[in-house]
Order: structure tokens, then C-alpha cells, then sequence
């Protein structure tokens, strides 16, 4: 049992890893969408 | 013969290589930080090269040898985040700082020169310690298949080492260790096949690995355990594989000879996406090791000392080519490591500590000259250690990495992240958990048996936390540490953000499909033939 729990776990981590990466990614694209929004408003502001 | 003149055909190319490069060091960043133009296939090659040495590749080998290969692999599942962890909480943060080493990140997060001088006495002190075990390691192998001497073998290892690193710096470590990536991941890739064939061919190899009288346990998930054995219980064993897999895995994120190569990167992107790979490469590395250790088992059950495993398979029991590529291979990273460890040690000394300790600023041509000369002092300092001390290849690498893991974890991380911790705080941590470590060590030097629960590591942790939390009671936090801190947590804008954001997209499906992949492999070349075997 142990044997094929760790079968599943090796390869496993790496799926887990890339679900983590995602969100990482995901929330790296928002920052830059909502700097983005935050310098067109100073600029609209000026 | 033929292995040594394929070995030193290698040495002379690196050799080369560093001294082309050295010539096109025109200034300090360019030899510390190979002047942060490094691409996603190259800082990859560095995070691998300088992770994997002759720890890897003798010492584990031959921990696996004994009967521990899914064990081994159980610490990898741990270890292996450390890339995506420490790119994410610590890295690109590092790499956004500028600094051309790691003190000087904690020295100027903190305002503080005394953090930086006692994070550049860790670096010197913990690296130095595995700059010894990874030269030993090397000169065991050269002098095994050249039939020189220990010491021969030793000079000649810490003659090229020195060679290449001390001219090129940062440039000629990057280019030397890509290539040097390639070379010990093809060894290990190639190898599976062919020793798989000669001991008997798939899944027949397995299958009597798995049957093994000599080893009965040898291919279940805790290895050989009871009273004999050097594991105690299964789930004692399990516990020092998740234990040491988390060490490692803070190795990874935080330790120098880790965290350092993201200061060389091109971008952010570059960073995160060369920890993915490195993630990915590592999984793959050890699988394909660690199944080809089982066969061998099969072939020969006395080869002693067990680190000498590999080299035998590359010798006996693979075609003369492969053989030269295997052994080349386990120098190549043997190498990588030393050269990026004594580059560090080296930065070190000059940046962080003669230039801090004197209160002066060098120019750059200075620094230079100052570089190299503290690099070839410290490897003459460790060439004669390396002749003093016998070898231990595992256990003094694994020692000098708990030591990084316990004084720079708790740290780096809440340099990043708490608004809380001081200056006093973050000394006090350090200066804490390395000597819980040291502690944790002497207790079992001096025979005192410590449970797998409260390994050294463990007390240096605990008490480096409790001295993080303790001493940021003390202390003011100044706007400048306020400023750095507030400038490391913003995210610099590419002016090709958007191109490199589609690639980097992509990175957690590569993951994803190769997590899937290594299952079917797991499956394929460990579960099944297991399930004949019973």
C-alpha cells in the first residue's frame, strides 16, 4: 500500500506544485492589471 | 584509462572555457553576477548543477545502495518545492534587492552591517564545510578510476576548480555549469536502460532487486529497518524522510549556493520559470538514479564503500562510451558545485567582510584582484582539510545544509514578509539556530542519542524562532528598512511584460503534465514490477 501511495505521491507532487504555480501566476497577472489600472487613473488624474 | 583521459579531456575544456571568459570580465557585477543577463536554460543549469555534487551522486548513492532507494526518493517529494517555494518567497524578492550577495541583501534590508558580516561568517563557515565534503567526494572518484593517489586526485580537483573559477567568476561558473548539466543528466538518463539490461533485462531486474535475500525491504517504501538496520521503525524512517526533505527543501529556497542564482537572472520571469524546471529536472534526476541503484544491487551486493556504487555501474556495467559519460558526469557535478561554492565564499569574504570590516569602499579593479586572491586562499584552506579530514561525503554535506536551513530560514522569509522583525530580532535568530545546530551535532559526537523528532535541525529551528520572535521585542524598525522592504515587495514591470507573461503561463501546466508523466513512470519501472515480485 505504501508502495503505491508513493507511486501516486512522487509524481504527484509535481501536480500539486503546478495547481500552487497557477494561483502564483494568476495573482502575478492581477498585480500587474491592477498597477496598470492605478497608473492610468494618476495619469487621467494630472 | 581510458575513464581518466575522457576526465581530464572535460577538465581541460572547463579549464578553457574559464580562461576565454575571463576575458571578458570587465567589472565587479560582471564577476559576480555574470552581469544579471542569465537566461532561463542557464540559471537552471546553475540551480541543478550547483544543488547536485558527489553528495548526490556518491554519498546518497550509496545511502540508496544500502537499501533506501524509495526512502531517498520519499525526501525528494519534500525537497524538491524548495524550488518553487524559494523563487516565490524568497528569490525574485532576493533578485529585486540588486545586491551582488546574499549578506548583502540581509545587511541592507536591516540597516545593518553586523547582520551582514554574521550572514557572510555563516555562508563562509557552512559552505566551506561542504566545499570539503563535495572535493573529497571528486577526488575519491578520480583517484578510483585514474589509480592515483587520494592526494594527487585531491590537487588535481581543487587545481581546476580554482582554475576556472578564480578567472572567470559569476560568467565562467554560469557556462561551465550549464554544460555541466547536460553532462550528468544524460549520464543518468542513459544509464537506467543499460543497467537495467545487465542485470537481466526489465522488469526482471526489478523484480530480483525487489526479491533480494541480501536486502530483503530493500525496494518497499521504508528500505531495511529493525534493530540492525540503520533505520529503526518504518514509521521512524518515514519521519527522518519527511524531516530531512523539509530541511532540504529550505536548503533549496534559502541557502546561498541556491538563492544567489536568481541574482544572475535576466528577469522575474527567468527566475520563477527557471525554478520550475530546475523542480522538474530534479524529480526526474532522482528517479532515474535511484531505480538504476536498485539494479545494480542485483549485480554486485558488496561494493564497498557503498559511495563507490555508481562508478562501479559506470564501470562494469555499461558500454565503455556511457561509462566515460557517467564518469565525467559525477565530476562535472562534483565541479559545478565546487566552483559555485567557492565563488560564493570568495564574494564573500571581499564584499561582505573586507570591504564591510574596513569601512571602505574598493573600486572595482580592487575588488577584482581582492576576489581572486581570497578564492585561491580558501581553496588552499580547504585542499589541506580535504588531506587532514577522511572522507564523509553524505553526512558533512547534509550537516553543512541543516546549518543554513535553521540560522537563514526563519529569517530570510520574514525579511520578506513581517513588518515586525528587528535587526535585533533577526541577529539573534541567526546567531541562534546556528548554534542549535552545532549544539544538536555535539550531543550526537558525544555519543548522545537523539530521536528522529528532535534532530539537530529541529532545536536549531525552534530556537531560531524563538529568538526571531523574542528579539524583535527589541529594537526600532528605521524608515529605511521600511524603504527597502516596501521596494523589494514591488513587482517590476518588463517593458515586454506582456510576451513574458504569456510563456510564463505556461510553466504550471508543464508541471502539471510532468507530474503525469513520472506517475506512468513510477508505475511502470517501480510499481508494477513490484507487484510481481510479491
Amino acid at each position: 500500500m505504501g508502495e503505491l501511495i508513493f507511486c501516486f505521491g512522487y509524481g504527484g507532487s509535481l501536480i500539486v506544485l503546478g495547481l500552487i504555480t497557477k494561483v502564483f501566476v494568476g495573482k502575478m497577472e492581477k498585480d500587474i492589471a491592477t498597477e496598470e489600472t492605478e497608473t492610468m487613473d494618476e495619469k487621467v488624474g494630472m | 584509462m581510458i575513464y581518466t583521459i575522457g576526465v581530464i579531456c572535460s577538465f581541460l575544456i572547463y579549464v578553457l572555457i574559464g580562461i576565454v571568459l575571463s576575458r571578458r570580465v570587465k567589472n565587479s557585477e560582471e564577476y559576480y553576477v555574470s552581469g544579471r543577463n542569465g537566461s532561463t536554460l542557464m540559471i537552471t543549469g546553475m540551480l541543478v548543477a550547483s544543488f547536485l555534487s558527489t553528495v548526490s551522486f556518491m554519498g546518497e548513492a550509496g545511502f540508496s545502495y544500502e537499501g533506501y532507494p524509495i526512502l531517498l526518493l520519499i525526501l525528494v517529494i519534500f525537497n524538491a518545492t524548495g524550488y518553487v517555494i524559494g523563487v516565490f518567497f524568497f528569490g525574485r524578492y532576493l533578485r529585486r534587492s540588486k545586491s551582488l550577495t546574499v549578506p548583502e541583501y540581509f545587511g541592507n534590508r536591516f540597516q545593518s552591517n553586523k547582520i551582514r558580516i554574521v550572514t557572510a561568517i555563516t555562508t563562509i563557515f557552512g559552505i566551506s564545510a561542504y566545499l570539503v565534503a563535495v572535493t573529497q567526494g571528486a577526488a575519491v572518484l578520480l583517484s578510483e578510476i585514474s589509480g592515483v593517489s587520494y592526494i594527487v586526485a585531491l590537487l588535481i580537483m581543487w587545481l581546476v576548480y580554482t582554475s576556472f573559477t578564480t578567472l572567470s567568476g559569476a560568467k565562467g561558473v554560469m557556462v561551465n555549469d550549464t554544460i555541466m548539466f547536460f553532462i550528468f543528466s544524460l549520464a543518468t538518463y542513459i544509464s537506467l536502460p543499460y543497467i537495467i539490461q545487465s542485470a537481466g533485462g526489465f522488469p526482471e531486474a526489478i523484480v530480483k532487486a525487489a526479491t533480494n535475500p541480501e536486502r530483503p525491504d530493500l525496494l518497499s517504501w521504508h528500505g531495511i529497518t529493525g534493530p540492525n538496520a540503520y533505520m529503526g521503525e518504518p514509521w521512524e524512517a518515514l519521519l527522518w524522510a519527511i524531516i530531512m526533505g523539509l530541511v532540504w527543501s529550505a536548503v533549496i529556497a534559502i541557502s546561498p549556493w541556491q538563492s544567489s542564482r536568481y541574482l544572475m537572472a535576466k528577469n522575474e520571469h527567468v527566475a520563477i520559470r527557471s525554478g520550475i524546471w530546475a523542480t522538474i529536472s530534479i524529480i526526474t534526476i532522482y528517479l532515474f538514479l535511484h531505480l538504476s541503484i536498485s539494479a545494480v544491487t542485483t549485480l554486485k551486493g558488496d561494493i564497498a564503500p557503498t559511495e563507490k556504487v555508481f562508478i562501479w555501474a559506470a564501470m562494469n556495467a555499461t558500454p565503455q562510451w556511457l561509462g566515460i559519460i557517467i564518469v565525467s558526469g559525477i565530476m562535472a557535478a562534483a565541479l559545478s558545485s565546487c566552483a559555485s561554492f567557492l565563488q560564493l565564499i570568495g564574494s564573500s569574504i571581499t564584499r561582505d567582510i573586507m570591504e564591510q570590516s574596513r569601512n571602505k569602499t574598493y573600486s572595482d579593479k580592487q575588488l577584482l584582484r581582492a576576489s581572486r586572491m581570497s578564492m585561491i586562499v580558501v581553496s588552499i584552506i580547504i585542499l589541506l582539510i580535504g588531506i587532514w579530514q577522511p572522507p564523509s561525503v553524505m553526512w558533512i554535506g547534509y550537516f553543512a545544509a541543516t546549518l543554513f536551513a535553521a540560522s537563514w530560514g526563519p529569517v530570510a522569509f520574514a525579511s520578506v514578509f513581517s513588518k515586525n522583525v528587528t535587526e535585533t530580532g533577526a541577529f539573534w535568530s541567526i546567531i541562534m539556530g546556528f548554534s542549535g545546530v552545532v549544539f544538536g551535532e555535539l550531543l550526537v559526537t558525544f555519543g548522545i542519542e537523539l530521536p528522529v523528532y528532535f534532530n539537530p535541525v529541529i532545536i536549531g529551528v525552534i530556537l531560531s524562532l524563538i529568538a526571531l520572535y523574542a528579539g524583535s521585542k527589541f529594537g526600532e524598525i528605521s524608515i529605511e528598512e521600511r524603504n527597502f522592504q516596501t521596494h523589494i515587495l514591488k513587482r517590476p514591470i518588463e517593458p515586454n511584460e506582456k510576451e513574458e507573461m504569456v510563456i510564463t503561463r505556461r510553466y504550471p501546466g508543464y508541471l502539471m503534465i510532468s507530474g503525469v508523466v513520472i506517475i506512468m513512470l513510477t508505475f511502470i519501472f517501480y510499481y508494477w514490477p513490484l507487484t510481481l515480485a510479491m
